[in-house]
Parts: structure tokens; sequence; C-alpha cells
């Protein structure tokens, strides 16, 4: 097959109604260490850990008041304020293999709204149960065996106890400078650790998990992985957008074929729910129907009850599709993205099928906006079964025409030129995530104002 | 001072190269039947036990079962608690700190809370690995799975792999500027030296 070069065009994010701002990750406070520049948010999903916003993770020691900051007391404004900054690998004389200086902070200074004493609740990150309370800490454990940790809260109206099952935004405690006598500020010293395959019990850095948790706090919306430009493109299952589901081991990867060279694929099976599944995130730059196809590569296609999911501005749609019968790229329907949308594709492996080996590929996705692309030939298309049973039309959806009993599967053109680039637009690769291709400067620089410092 | 070195070696992913594309068919189908069979009977038993964020990590119980254990050192309660626990369940071997233990336990993990003159002590095990990439070489990884000695506001971690399995022992101290349990490293390893199973099953 031939390897395409398959670019997505990112753009700056849209201006948020929030002044929120952050550092980007491994960006300390000057002066005081280097940071680990780490982007991965290792807890999807955790609910922020204070209550309230506003709030303020940022440096206890190199802050305002603090023993290596500008004088002044721990109230200042100036502390109070964003942009956030990373502390994770901030100095320290202690071990931590992740920082740069392999020294480090381990965790994240987190200041509530304000330097108020005991008023600001700490609360659950997750579901989990309260593992341990020690004299100045608390540990939340998830059933998957990841350990939030905070620290100070006053040990006095501690709202939970050992052993104590709680539930994410439950609250835990007051905010306060617990340290068994020891001077510090008003504020959470929050951490997490978890077992990473190949290295034991990490303190992973929680700052991106932190942005994001706050992101959904304060309702702004989330950092697009990239920005489908008007035109369309495609998003490949090594890119930015995808997330590979279950069990990894069941997630093979094949290189050499597959959009990007570079393809997964995984066994069919009857599980009531899926064991591997995978999904596109699709950030769109303009509202409008979009025609969306997968990408199958042959070898790795047997499975013929594969399920699609697909969530656009009409609401969710499934298919049922018989990768066997492609070859290629196929039609799975038009549909109406907006550009804050909740949009995604899905494909599950829970078909039913029972016989062994039944492959199916998880390779890349392709959009094209019919408002800007003409439709030469719309494809009668044999293999789709909407789950609705409407599969013409849905609601806001488009679906392209079903002819159950026409075997003949339309080919896209899968030509590089039929790609959505324009010399217009900067082109990033999505291929080992977000490294720049060509004439990036500028756009880095955006990237740098729209992602990172968002106001 | 001797430590323990057990690097774990689990497959996390598969990555191999693409057959010639005339021959990937012929290569699926020239597997017997029965290893075909196997291999999809273990994958479905995997994808059927699948916890949503992490995998399970295989326990090398032969070697685990060699190690200085306690079976009598809990009472009852305690031996119910991790009665499920599938990963050696390893404790310091210290008769106020076994007394006072509190499990917390998942389906692939188990903690205990324990209290000691002046001092907390928590210690986790955990053979559900979560499959993330922290961008580390090899030599930085074993250096992670090897004992590693943490310490932030004066709580000192120590994290160490060890059948298999992730462990970590947190030491807090009530006086944590003097507390030389706090201060220096000494103490949480002779911990981790001293540990005694006492429960876990395959």
């Amino acid at each position: 097959m031939k390897r395409l070069t398959l670019l997505i065009l990112f753009a700056s994010a849209p201006a948020m109604a929030q002044d929120f701002a952050y550092e980007p990750p491994g960006s300390l406070v000057a002066g005081s260490g280097r940071g680990r520049v780490d982007e991965t948010v290792y807890a999807p999903g955790m609910r922020y850990p204070i209550e309230v916003a506003p709030s303020y993770p940022n440096s206890q020691v190199w802050g305002v008041g603090g023993s290596q900051g500008p004088s002044g007391s721990q109230c200042d404004a100036r502390n109070y304020a964003y942009p956030w900054h990373d502390n994770y690998c901030e100095s320290r004389s202690w071990d931590m293999p992740l920082c740069p200086s392999g020294t480090g902070h381990q965790g994240q200074d987190i200041r509530p709204s304000t330097c108020a004493n005991k008023t600001h609740w700490a609360v659950a990150a997750e579901d989990g149960t309260i593992s341990n309370v020690g004299s100045y800490s608390v540990y939340l454990t998830t059933a998957s065996g990841r350990v939030h940790r905070y620290l100070h809260m006053d040990p006095g109206t501690l709202a939970v106890s050992q052993g104590a099952k709680v539930t994410r935004g439950q609250r835990l405690g007051l905010v306060s400078n617990a340290f068994n006598g020891t001077p510090t500020t008003i504020h959470t010293h929050y951490d997490i650790m978890q077992n990473v395959a190949g290295s034991g019990q990490v303190f992973v850095p929680p700052y991106m998990s932190l942005v994001r948790s706050y992101e959904e706090l304060i309702g702004q919306p989330q950092t697009p992985c990239a920005i489908v430009p008007a035109a369309g493109g495609t998003l490949d299952d090594f890119g930015p957008c995808f997330t590979a589901f279950g069990n990894p081991t069941y997630w093979r990867e094949v290189s050499g074929q597959g959009i990007e060279g570079k393809f997964r694929w995984t066994n069919a099976w009857d599980g009531a729910n899926p064991g591997n599944w995978g999904r596109w995130r699709i950030h769109v730059e303009e509202a409008g129907d979009y025609e969306v196809s997968f990408n199958v590569v042959p070898g790795y296609n047997i499975s013929k009850k594969v399920r699609y999911g697909v969530k656009h501005a009409g609401g969710e749609d499934t298919f049922i599709v018989d990768q066997s019968a492609v070859t290629d790229w196929h039609v799975l329907g038009t549909f109406r993205f907006e550009p804050d949308g909740d949009n995604w594709v899905a494909v599950y492996d829970n078909t039913g099928e029972t016989a062994s080996d039944l492959h199916l590929t998880a390779d890349a996705i392709r959009l094209v906006n019919m408002a800007t692309t003409p439709d030469p030939d719309p494809d009668p298309d044999p293999i789709n079964n909407s789950a609705n049973n409407n599969p013409g039309t849905t609601n806001g959806t488009t679906s392209t025409p079903v002819s159950p009993n026409n075997p003949v599967i339309q080919e896209r053109p899968t030509n590089p030129g039929n790609e959505i680039t324009s010399s217009s637009q900067t082109a990033v690769s999505t291929e080992n995530g977000c490294s720049s291709a060509a004439g990036g400067l500028e756009l880095l620089g955006l990237l740098a104002l729209g992602f990172f410092r968002r106001r | 001072m001797r430590l323990w070195i057990l690097p774990l070696v689990l497959a996390v992913g598969c990555s191999e190269a693409a057959p010639d594309a005339a021959t990937q068919h012929h290569a699926l189908v020239a597997e017997s039947s029965d290893q075909i069979s196997l291999a999809n009977q273990l994958e479905r038993k995997a994808k059927a036990e699948w916890t949503g964020e992490v995998a399970p990590a295989a326990i090398q119980w032969s070697e685990a079962n060699g190690h200085a254990s306690a079976p009598d050192a809990l009472n009852s309660t305690q031996r119910d608690a991790i009665a499920s626990t599938t990963l050696p369940v390893l404790l310091p071997n210290d008769p106020l700190m076994l007394s006072s233990a509190a499990f917390t336990t998942g389906d692939l993990w188990y903690s205990a809370a324990m209290r000691t003159t002046g001092a907390h002590t928590f210690i986790m095990g955990s053979r559900g690995e979560f499959p993330v990439d922290l961008g580390l070489t090899d030599a930085q990884k074993q250096q992670l799975s090897n004992f590693t000695v943490y310490r932030t506001h004066q709580i000192v971690t120590l994290s160490f792999k060890m059948y298999g399995a992730a462990y970590r022992i947190d030491v807090e101290c009530d006086k944590p500027m003097d507390d030389p349990r706090c201060t220096q490293d000494d103490y949480v390893l002779e911990l981790a030296e001293g540990l005694v199973m006492v429960g876990g099953r395959p």
C-alpha cells in the first residue's frame, strides 16, 4: 500500500471565556530548577482536587514569601494569579529520576482561591478508598491502584478516615498548613503515584492532569488534540487524537503498512463489553457536514461485524461493518460536526463473533467537508447497517445511501494530492505525536499562546 | 547492604514487522489450529479480565514462595481482608506494625496502613501496570525498578519491584525534621530487607 503523507493542520485554540492560563509543563519559576516537559495526562478524567475555582498551582518556596522567593506575604496577590507554574521538578535534594537533574519535588503545590486557613475543601480526584491517613497526609487509592496523595489538610477537620470509600469530588479535608509544627504555606501538596509498566511505582507528573481537570471544573472546552481544517483532514491512529483502550497487549502494532506507515489491529470476540477499542476525537475548525471514512489494511480485516460509533452534532450512531469486504478507505457516512462539539469516531472489538483470528484494523479516519469538496458520485454502500435502522438519514446526519445488494465498494481517492493540505496553512505531521513538519515557528508561537497561555 | 533486583519482563503491546503482502495470509493460516485456538482463548480471557486502565503482570510465584514468610502473623480479620489478593502480600516484620495493619485491597493490589511509635508506615503492592510511556531509557527504567528512595515534605517513599509486582513503602514521622527514620534512608531500607510474606495466592 502506498504510504501517504498525511497532515493535520493545527490552528490556535479558540478564545476562551475565562482568563485561566498556565505555563507549559516543565516551565518552572526562574531559578527553581529544570522542569520535565511532559504533556501526558496520567490521570485522565480525574476531578480537580480542590473543590472550587479559582485555584493556583505554583511554587511555595519560590513564590512571594517563600524561602527562595521575593519578600512579602504568602497572601500576596502575585501568588493568587494565573498563569499556573509546574513545580514537579522544582529543586530538592531528593531523588526524582524522571526530572532532568535527577532530583526534584515529585508533586505539585496547589493554592486554593485565597490564603484563608482551614476554609477551602480538597476533594477526591477519583472514586476510591482512603488507604492511609498520616499525621499530615491522606492517601486515596483507586480501583486501578493509582494513589492520589494530599498533604497538609487540617487533621482536626478531616472528613474521611482510613478505609472510607469515597466518590469523585467528595470532600476530604480543609486545605491548611498542617506539617506537624514545621512552617509551611496554606496549600495542598498533591502527587500521583502509579505502577508504570517497566518502571514500577513512580511519582508521575501531575501537572497536565491538573490542567485538564481544571478546564473541566471551570467549564472551559477541552484543549483540542488537533484541529481539522475547514476542508477536512485525516486523523491517524498514531496521531494525537487517537486513544487505544483496553489491554495494550492485544492492540498489535504493525509497521510498514497503513496510513503514516503504521497501524493497529486486534481480534474480534464475543464479549458483552469491548475488550479493545479505539477512539479518534474530532475537533473541526468549521461547522459542517463531513464525510467520514476509515481505512483498513488487507490481511488484518477478517472480522465481518465490526462496530463503529460516530458521535456528531445530531447524536450518536452505530454502524456494523464487514471489514473483510473493504480494501482500504471506506465511507461510514456524512455527519455534522461543530467546532466545540463532542465529536468522535470509535471502533470496537466485541463483534459477537466466536471464530479464531478475526482480525480487525484500526488505522486512520478521514474527514471531507462536503461543502468545500464536490461529491462526484455518492457511494452506494453495501456495508453499513446503521443500528438505528434508518441508515439514509439520522438525527443531524446525512448518511450515505445504502444499497444492500450492491457488492461493489466504491473507493475514495487515496492519492496524497487529494489530502487536505494547502500552502496557506501550516502543516504538522501527526507521526510521533505533534512533530513540526515545516514552517512551524509561527505555528509554535500560536500553539504556545493558544494552548499554554490561553486567555 | 543486600538489595534485591528483580526486573520484570512483561510484554505490553506488541510490535512486529509487516509480513510480505503476498504471504501474510498464508502466514496466518500456517499456524496449527490448536495454537490459534489457545492463543485466542488467552486473548479472550485477557480481554474479559481487563479492568479498564491496567494490565495484570505475571507473578513469579516460584520465587516468591521462597521468601521469608509469617503465615500466622495476622489475626483472622486481617487474613480475611487479604484472602483474595493475587500477589505476594509483604509486610514489615515488626509485631507492633503487623498488629496494627489496616488493609485496603483491589483486584490487583493491596495496601496496609500501620502505626508504630512516632510514625505511620504505609506499604502497597500492585501487579496492575499502567501502560504509559515515560520516555525513559532502559537504564532509567532499571533504576526506577530497583530500590529508589523518594522524599517529599519528609515523607520517605521507597519503591521497588519484586516477583513481578511493584511495591512502595512510605514512612511519615510525627517529628519529620528530627526523626532519623524520616531524615535518613536507612530505616526504610531496613524495613524492605525485613519484609515477610503474610499472604497472597496465584
